[in-house]
């Protein structure tokens, strides 16, 4: 008896010591939750610029790009500041870890600096804040931007266009009959685009649209075998049959967005004023919680589009044009927005393109790791890459915002969406290039220009 | 052996011989069947079609072959009603009847796709080209194989 009470008692004493040790650790970790210290105006802004700082925005793309989101007085962002969405985190990547940890690098958010985490809906920060003290960063603080922006005095930076990138509360409003901010009150049509007529193609049917939104094939702006765009009077005649004209507003979005971009930079090109994309595609759409419909909505033509085409003609070039930027090697670069083994030549990229190489002159502007992703221009949640970051991987190549810039891929996809981002940007001199590789390299028994293979010599 | 089971054995043989080519005939056309069908669900069948159409035009496929291809099958069809009628009239065995019946209308059927302005249209048109030449010449042999059954009785 005397031997099992003492087994008790022992046992009691050790069980008491484990929980004191676990509540001990527990309230250590509140602590930690509780140490992220929140700056005031001042103090933020004698942080600005100093090596040890980095100020983080956390809020949607959207709002740091320029709009005014959560009641901000002004729209964009903190000068200087760099950007981590939580909205990121909520991702479904299947190398989401990596993809963050990579992004975290290139921002130079790193443990050993102080990192100011700052939102405008008090819920961001906190969840930016939580993953990243879960990765060891212990100098965390956070602020509300809605004290900045009151102050007209303290420095925000908005892109020029940021109104061409539109966040999925914006198209709501829209379609709602709210005036959304930017939103001139002329007549809005809402296009989903994709390839493949509408009854073929799975996203405008099976997955959904949204409402009142008319499907738009790629295959009624360009045709084959080089798949450049219509000649202009098809292209009026395309714009007439969906009811466009030069004043419409006009929303494109997709599951994936880059059809919606490469129509875009048509529709820029033919003359219309006011087009859209939605950032980051139906998936923004879908996150916010909107609904989707299954029925088919028809085309509404009307008799004219309202100017001869093209309006833009600079906007979109061809291959006189092409060989022009690249014969004024310091003025214009001919940008390759395409992979890096496209671009040396060690794949074409496409079953329908046999030649590799790239022009002799052009300039590798980034793309993603094969021709079906555009991962350098895109954040995580396929929103657009900051501006900063953009330029800096551009400047690697000798290719700077002064210069004229004609951007080319295969057929023209990837480029037109980086060609918009430009825009979003405020770049002037701007073009997309239309034949591409397809046209440059001969593929079709047209004639090959001149072609490099391999690595840049440096 | 015997003659007899020399003779059996021969149609056996030529029985499973003819199987096996109506079963390729069949795979053969199943192919562009394919491709054209997934020309309107899939974008990158489609901009392969169309690359390898323009190729195929300008490199192999020209307007002589094409038109040689054409007479081949007039030809054929011509021999074939002859042959056809010709063996009516002697009502010599019913099984190459039936043959020259099949390779006729065959040819026939063939020759119409051909010449159909819809037919050339099709974005997978030469690959149904060489589908219809080799299905045709498949059909010729096992013709050829019952005439000669039909002259060794």
């Amino acid at each position: 008896m005397k031997k099992i009470t003492k087994i008790m008692l022992a046992a009691l004493v050790t069980i008491s010591t484990l929980v004191t040790f676990i509540g001990c650790s527990s309230s250590k970790s509140v602590k930690e939750d509780n140490s992220v210290k929140t700056l005031s105006t001042k103090d933020l802004k004698d942080k600005l610029g100093k090596n040890d700082w980095v100020i983080v925005d956390t809020r949607e793309n959207d709002a740091f790009n320029g709009w005014k989101l959560d009641d901000v007085k002004r729209g964009g962002h903190i000068k200087g500041a760099t950007d981590f969405s939580a909205a990121w985190l909520k991702v479904d990547d299947k190398n989401k870890d990596k993809r963050l940890e990579d992004a975290l690098k290139t921002k130079g958010i790193t443990a050993e600096k102080n990192v100011v985490l700052y939102d405008a809906n008090g819920k961001d920060s906190d969840e930016v804040a939580k993953y990243l003290s879960q990765k060891g960063f212990k100098n965390l603080y956070k602020y509300d931007v809605k004290e900045w922006a009151k102050d007209e005095s303290l420095p925000m930076t908005a892109y020029e266009n940021y109104e061409m990138l539109v966040s999925s509360s914006w198209v709501k409003d829209l379609i709602d009959g709210k005036k959304p901010d930017t939103y001139d009150g002329k007549e809005f049509k809402v296009f989903e685009v994709s390839w493949g007529e509408e009854k073929d193609s799975p996203d405008y049917l099976k997955i959904g649209h949204i409402k009142g939104a008319v499907h738009i094939n790629t295959d009624e702006v360009e045709e084959g075998p080089l798949w450049n765009r219509l000649s202009d009077d098809k292209l009026e005649k395309f714009a007439q049959n969906n009811g466009i004209t030069t004043d419409t507003t006009v929303v494109l979005y997709g599951t994936d967005s880059m059809p919606s971009f490469r129509v875009a930079a048509i529709l820029k090109y033919m003359g219309v004023k006011d087009v859209r994309v939605l950032n980051g595609g139906l998936t923004k759409w879908t996150n916010a919680g909107y609904e989707l419909e299954k029925t088919s909505n028809k085309k509404s033509p009307v008799a004219s589009f309202g100017a001869k085409v093209p309006v833009n003609k600079g906007y979109i070039v061809d291959l006189p044009q092409a060989k022009e930027i690249v014969a004024d090697k310091n003025g214009s670069k001919l940008v390759d927005i395409r992979s890096w083994d496209e671009y040396i030549g060690k794949t074409s990229g496409y079953d329908y393109i046999k030649p590799k190489g790239r022009p002799a002159g052009a300039v590798w502007g980034h793309a993603g790791t094969d021709n079906s992703n555009l991962n350098d221009y895109r954040n995580i949640d396929n929103t657009m890459r900051n501006k900063d970051e953009i330029i800096a991987m551009w400047k690697e190549w000798g290719i700077t915002p002064e210069q004229r810039l004609a951007f080319f891929c295969g057929t023209g996809w990837r480029a037109a969406e980086v060609l918009t981002y430009a825009d979003v940007m405020g770049l002037k001199n701007i073009s997309l290039y239309d034949g591409g590789w397809n046209e440059w390299s001969g593929n079709t028994g047209n004639p090959a220009n001149p072609i490099e293979i391999g690595e840049p010599k440096k | 052996m015997k003659l007899g089971d020399v003779n059996m054995k021969n149609t056996v043989i030529k029985k499973i011989t003819k199987i096996i080519i109506t079963i390729v005939q069949v795979l053969i056309l199943v192919a562009p069947l394919l491709l054209q069908y997934l020309s309107d669900k899939k974008m990158g069948v489609k901009r392969y079609l169309v690359f390898k159409k323009t190729m195929f035009s300008k490199e192999i496929f020209t307007s002589n072959i094409i038109l040689a291809f054409k007479i081949m099958l007039i030809l054929g069809s011509i021999i074939c009603i002859f042959l056809l009628l010709n063996y009516f009239l002697k009502k010599i065995n019913n099984t190459s009847v039936k043959s020259l019946l099949k390779v006729t209308l065959l040819n026939m059927a063939a020759a119409f796709c051909v010449f159909s302005k819809n037919f050339e249209e099709l974005l997978a048109y030469h690959f149904f080209l060489v589908a219809i030449f080799v299905i045709i010449v498949l059909q010729y042999i096992k013709a050829v194989l019952d005439y000669k059954k039909v002259n060794n009785c």
